[in-house]
């Protein structure tokens, strides 16, 4: 039931040779058909990209190009967000549960990434809604 | 040797049939049949992450044939669809997989050419 009842969604991808997975990219050309419209309508996108090392901008980048493609092409009211997230040195900066390991830099990036995107859920929400109308 | 990817699974795919195009171009340019490698990707079953990464000596028959591929050409034809402004899954995973040291052999001393 991908994101049928999601108004956001975060699409994380480890980056492998300057790309995002074959997995995340196969699930969005299978899924990102009319028939799922459903899945892909009325929603707020924000990629992250994650790297053991330095790494991450790329497929987060190109995941967000390959959004607004569809996007763009089904002509739904979807917003890919600007603000996405380079999680460097994963595993010195959380553990395997996903708790801090007290980088604080790190930290600072990832809560901003989540904030950011927490605002503009709550904005797009009312922009993407139909209720308001623009004259 | 001349190797031709055509990065598609799909049944009867038009990216086999650019491949084929490029494979009879190739014959007609003097270039024996036999010395020409095109993997079948109908046959396509390399695994993603979660189903474990390739080992030499433990390849499947189309893993197989992939690796001969590459191995043993000088010149690769990479050729893909393109899905949402993207190569597919199945040739990026491939690169995914075979791109490490242990399949070095793979890579060494190529000219690969790709077509979208």
């Amino acid at each position: 039931m991908l994101g049928r009842k999601s108004i956001f969604i975060f699409i994380l991808t480890p980056e492998y040779n300057w790309f995002p997975t074959p997995e995340i990219i196969n699930l969005i050309n299978q899924f990102g058909k009319r028939e799922f419209a459903e899945c892909w309508e009325g929603k707020v996108f924000a990629t992250c990209g994650i790297s053991s090392g330095r790494g991450g901008r790329i497929p987060a980048i190109q995941l967000g190009y390959m959004l607004n493609k569809l996007i763009n092409v089904m002509n739904f009211n979807s917003i890919v967000s600007a603000k996405n997230f380079e999680s460097q040195f994963t595993p010195k900066a959380l553990e395997q549960d996903g708790n801090s390991q007290g980088n604080a830099e790190y930290d600072a990036g990832l809560d901003n990434f989540v904030q950011y995107n927490l605002n503009l859920m709550r904005k797009a929400d009312i922009l993407l809604s139909d209720s308001l109308e623009i004259r | 040797m001349i190797g031709i990817l055509c990065g598609s699974s799909r049944t009867n795919s038009n990216t086999a049939r650019v491949g084929k195009a490029i494979k009879r171009l190739l014959i007609e340019k003097r270039i024996e049949s036999t010395m020409i490698y095109m993997p079948n990707f109908e046959d396509y079953d390399i695994p993603f992450s979660n189903g474990g990464t390739l080992k030499p000596g433990q390849l499947s028959t189309f893993s197989e044939s992939v690796h001969d591929c590459l191995a043993n050409s000088k010149l690769i034809f990479i050729l893909t669809p393109e899905y949402n402004w993207f190569p597919t899954p199945e040739i990026i995973n491939l690169i995914n997989q075979f791109g490490k040291r242990e399949f070095a052999e793979c890579w060494e001393g190529k000219v690969f050419s790709s077509l979208f």
